[in-house]
């Protein structure tokens, strides 16, 4: 069939409604997907702020987002040729997490929203998709789209973050005013283990720490970009094609 | 006496087939677009009204799993959800355990299957896909919320307020939800996914259910592991990973839904030409 005639038929009220469906689909799987995924991998880096520290959020959290959203990127090229999934995958995991936080986290449970915002993937998203838009090439995105979805994440979310940074002085020890959230609401875990980390030789680099872990970070998602993409394939695309033949 | 019998039999047949010829409306079933209204409508208002009684009854009842009130009301929703999903899992799968009957009369008649009564059937797969796609939805909101519902209150059953709806209404209403996709794709549009006349089972059956099963296995896991290794909750922890490795197989309903597509546009296509050769001869 000719893409002209395809673009007639697209047109009839039938496709229209096919399409709402598949918007239902999509909407429900990549919530739910890549917000497990998320979820369990991110989690605890992602509920508190006082877990977002400078070494294990910004190499934990951009790739185990990474993973699911190089998912939804790959089957809408290759299903759709839209250049839209990672987007569509960073928003909806957005509106999910949000969800939760302020109708669980928040409206239930009574802890302050900001206190629990989620990160945002969505710059990394539209870097992402346009990338593989331009370059229509799976490899360059990964180099170029998949070391900025690392590199970014930190700086992008620093915005948000930076409030909680500030120093505070209390009973005469200096915490971050994230940190004294942390103290105030108590949780069955808390980052103690981070604070061992923040006094080993990371320390040492002061200032320069935080570009080595984003840095590491953006290496880490080049090659999430490509186990994203296998999965994609493996789960995806392939299972339509493989036929168990009946003895 | 006979005769006037098989004479009427005849009868009967020969209107049926031509009902069959000509009404386009004769589904032999619900119209997709009211299955997915209705489906997703009374799935929708199932995951409303639990969280209204999460929210009116969790810190008056639910912290202490040893009290009888905690039994009326906790274990009482339990067991509603029980009714839903057995009910939900006959529906689905008794409804569905025969190949369609219109078709097989349209093949026998026409030599082939009406494109608009196989675009419902098609319409019908990707409705329960969406249907399944929005209890994941809220696989997605009560999991984050058990996360959270731990920090505040340490588990003494493996039914708390928290998990009755996730581990024993979303988990095993996806299960049934995307098997009754796969057995709806094997029992109505089996031809497309192995040709016709073809045999054998398409992978993206199996492991489309595959993830809702995964997931309520990992249920087994996840209540060993907190009852004997680590009982505080640490989402980060790494027996929770197999619940996001099991969600990795819903990818599967993509390729169950896009199998279909040639075939959509193939039909729309036979529609519109009947559409404009039935203009034409009527100008």
């Amino acid at each position: 069939m000719k893409a002209e005639e395809l673009a007639v038929l697209g047109q009839h009220k039938m496709a229209k409604v096919f399409d709402v469906i598949l918007l239902l689909a999509l909407i429900g799987f990549f919530t739910v997907i890549p917000h497990v995924s998320r979820m369990l991998y991110m989690g605890d880096w992602d509920f508190w702020v006082d877990w977002k520290d400078k070494l294990w959020w910004p190499i934990a959290g951009p790739s185990s987002a990474l993973l699911v959203t190089a998912v939804g990127h790959y089957l809408a090229w290759y299903y759709l040729r839209l250049p839209l999934g990672a987007t569509f995958t960073a928003v909806f995991v957005l509106i999910g997490a949000w969800l939760s936080r302020i109708f669980s986290f928040y409206s239930m449970e009574y802890y302050p929203i900001n206190f629990i915002w989620p990160a945002t993937t969505i710059p990394m998203a539209l870097a992402l998709d346009l990338i593989l838009f331009w370059s229509r090439s799976y490899l360059v995105t990964s180099l170029i789209g998949g070391f900025l979805w690392g590199f970014l994440f930190y700086p992008v979310n620093w915005l948000m973050l930076m409030p909680f940074l500030q120093p505070v002085t209390l009973f005469g020890k200096t915490f971050t005013i994230a940190d004294l959230m942390g103290y105030y609401f108590i949780r069955p875990q808390t980052p103690e283990y981070l604070r061992r980390i923040d006094e080993g030789t990371l320390q040492a680099f002061l200032g320069q720490r935080i570009w080595i872990s984003i840095l590491m970070a953006g290496i880490a998602c080049t090659f999430m970009y490509w186990i994203g993409i296998g999965l994609g394939k493996l789960l995806g695309i392939l299972p339509m094609r493989k036929v168990l033949r009946q003895t | 006496m006979a005769a006037t019998s098989i004479s009427a039999s005849v009868e009967r047949q020969a209107v049926q087939i031509e009902e069959v010829k000509h009404d386009k409306t004769a589904h032999g079933e619900m119209p997709f677009v009211r299955f997915l209204v209705i489906g997703g409508g009374l799935g929708l208002l199932s995951l409303l009204l639990i969280r209204l009684w999460q929210g009116e009854w969790w810190f008056p009842v639910g912290m202490d799993a040893t009290t009888p009130e905690f039994a009326t009301y906790w274990l009482g929703l339990l067991y509603v959800e029980w009714i839903v999903l057995i009910a939900a899992a006959i529906i689905g799968f008794t409804a569905y355990r025969k190949p369609c009957p219109t078709c097989a009369v349209q093949r026998k008649e026409l030599g082939r299957i009406d494109p608009e009564h196989e675009l419902n059937h098609i319409g019908k797969l990707w409705a329960t896909v969406a249907v399944a796609a929005m209890f994941g939805f809220g696989v997605s909101y009560f999991a984050e919320q058990d996360a959270v519902w731990h920090q505040i209150v340490v588990r003494d059953t493996a039914f708390t307020p928290s998990h009755i709806p996730l581990f024993f209404y979303t988990f095993p209403m996806l299960i049934i939800m995307t098997g009754v996709s796969s057995w709806y794709a094997y029992n109505r549009l089996h031809h497309l996914y192995v040709g016709e006349g073809g045999k054998g089972i398409p992978i993206c059956y199996l492991l489309f259910p595959a993830g809702g099963w995964f997931l309520f296995a990992n249920v087994a896991f996840n209540e060993l592991g907190h009852s004997s290794w680590i009982t505080e909750e640490l989402f980060v922890q790494p027996y929770h990973w197999p619940f996001a490795w099991a969600t990795y197989f819903f990818f599967a309903g993509f390729a169950l839904l896009f199998k279909t597509v040639p075939r959509i546009f193939e039909n729309l296509g036979e529609i519109a030409q009947q559409a404009s050769t039935e203009a034409k001869a009527s100008s």
